[in-house]
């Protein structure tokens, strides 16, 4: 893929937030920030010719999405599909729709998504019953915050991080999101150690403040994705996609505890803490030709403390046991040497259901843009957003930049 | 509870729970256990032929467990508190199932008991700590 770093571009981006005192569906929300994408990259929807979102929305949950989406735009897509690496698709619509335009599949593609959040689905009964075995984990009753516990309990076991180190990076979080206008936990104020430990237990350990809410209201991102020659024309702020990478590891946790075998090195098996982030992010450094130390900021899957933790060490910007203390000095916070997670993350930001993965997007968008709508990060240039789904088992990554050659 | 789907290649395992037993498969060619079931080796690539059914005597180590004390559904909002986990069983699979005992009681590595035990309308595996 070396070759097709820098050669196409975001030429223009949208998002829309729904009030939540006011009924604002998932495909309405994807509309506005369709719109807005459009007009951003000064072109009428009769320009796009592919449309590519990631699975079908939790909360408008009907089979075949994607062509319900261009049927209500009235888009008559020559190349379209729904990504569906569970979440990790909505991050790896950046490499579909690169490959897209770089191979002439399609001209302008648009990349969509949306969730309706609490309003529009069961999240806490409707995510388990995707991403458990229904055969021999479902009837059992689990959550995604139990099975996110299971790993977080390996996690500290392997490596000794503690309560207090996963309580921290929670309020590293939240350091962001109380200053982002659109985040779940905006008004919640600075959150301490000591509230996140005292805290109740949702799925042990992880307690309320180490899980990420589920948003109250939906979230939309879109964004217009087109050859780099072409974005030059069209804005004056391309975003020049510069690296992708992927890799799915298992379904069910039941399959990721039965590997035995993995041509991408994920320690020794079977682990829970070891993920497909490390081949994702390989891949797309690789490509981009650079190094996490060249990154002005991060975005990654970040519902639980120890997934920020663990995907910040996947993805390359840590040693493998060394995110914990990493974030506990501040590295991550506003102000410091990384800025990670600038929205809040899932921790702060929250879980909409899907369209979580598209907020980490467009955050990392609006940061290159200049147009944060939280803190702003001072004149970033390029940055890494990493998207995963499923019990930690599908991840993509991209990397994307203001210059072509970075 | 959500009735488990029926699926052809797992009925050994159901029939199994069935009778009070934990099934699992065996890879003749090469030796490795199997779960969850499949009509091929994962590992080797040997085919359905050359997979046995076998019991389970019931004795693991628990990998990982979580204590929920929020219930996904109000199915289960009477349980809670309830532990469910993984623990990897004496002939070489893992198995996920509830767990007797709840956080603080428990240790990765600890010895268990796998039985199936019936909870309304469908048999269940639970893990006892067994010392």
């Amino acid at each position: 893929m070396r070759e097709l770093r820098g050669r196409a571009a975001v030429a223009g981006f949208g998002d829309a937030y729904a009030d939540p005192t006011a009924a604002a569906t998932p495909i309405a929300l994807a509309t506005s920030a369709s719109l807005q994408a459009l007009d951003d990259a000064g072109l009428h929807r009769d320009d796009v010719d592919g449309l590519l979102t990631g699975r079908t929305p939790f909360g408008d949950y009907r089979p075949q999405w994607n062509n319900i989406f261009a049927a209500h735009l009235k888009i008559m897509p020559r190349h379209s599909s729904e990504i569906t690496a569970h979440g990790a698709g909505v991050n790896a619509l950046f490499k579909h729709a690169l490959i897209a335009v770089v191979t002439g599949a399609a001209n302008t593609v648009l990349c969509v998504q949306t969730d309706g959040g609490l309003a529009y689905t069961d999240l806490k009964a409707d995510i388990p019953n995707v991403d458990a075995d229904p055969r021999f984990e479902l009837p059992y009753g689990p959550t995604m915050a139990s099975f996110y516990a299971m790993s977080a309990r390996r996690y500290m076991h392997e490596y000794g991080v503690t309560d207090e180190q996963l309580a921290r990076t929670a309020v590293s979080h939240q350091e962001w999101g109380r200053h982002h206008p659109e985040a779940e936990r905006y008004s919640k104020g600075r959150l301490t150690v000591e509230d996140v430990l005292e805290s109740r237990m949702i799925a042990a350990p992880l307690r309320r403040f180490m899980c990420a809410p589920w948003r109250k209201a939906g979230t939309a991102g879109a964004f217009v994705v087109t050859t780099a020659e072409r974005a030059k024309t069209l804005q004056s702020k391309p975003l020049y996609i510069l690296g992708v990478g992927e890799m799915s590891t298992n379904e069910y946790v039941i399959d990721r505890l039965s590997l035995r075998g993995s041509h991408p090195f994920l320690g020794e098996l079977p682990n829970l803490t070891t993920t497909g982030a490390t081949d994702a992010a390989r891949q797309a450094f690789e490509m981009a030709g650079l190094r996490p130390d060249d990154m002005d900021l991060v975005q990654t899957g970040s519902n639980f403390p120890h997934i920020s933790q663990m995907m910040l060490e996947d993805c390359g910007f840590c040693a493998k046991g060394d995110a914990a203390a990493f974030l506990a000095e501040g590295h991550g916070d506003p102000g410091g040497k990384l800025p990670y997670n600038t929205n809040g993350g899932y921790l702060s930001f929250g879980q909409t259901g899907i369209s979580c993965v598209m907020d980490s997007s467009i955050e990392l968008i609006r940061q290159l843009r200049g147009e944060a709508l939280g803190l702003q990060i001072d004149d970033p240039h390029v940055g890494f957003v990493h998207g995963m789904g499923g019990p930690s088992s599908c991840h993509a990554a991209a990397i994307l930049s203001t210059e072509p050659d970075c | 509870m959500p009735p488990i789907p029926r699926v052809d290649e797992i009925e050994p395992f159901r029939e199994g729970l069935a009778a009070g037993e934990i099934r699992y498969q065996q890879c003749l060619a090469c030796g490795r256990a199997i779960f969850y079931p499949r009509t091929f080796c994962p590992y080797c690539m040997a085919r359905e032929d050359q997979l046995a059914w076998r019991t389970s005597v019931g004795a693991g180590v628990l990998y990982t467990y979580s204590t929920i004390h929020l219930a996904p559904s109000d199915a289960f909002a009477d349980r809670v508190p309830y532990t469910l986990g993984y623990a990897e069983m004496e002939e070489g699979f893992y198995l996920f199932g509830e767990i007797e005992g709840l956080e603080d009681e428990l240790r990765i590595g600890q010895p268990v008991s796998a039985t199936v035990v019936d909870r309304g309308d469908q048999p269940l595996i639970l893990f006892t700590p067994a010392g």
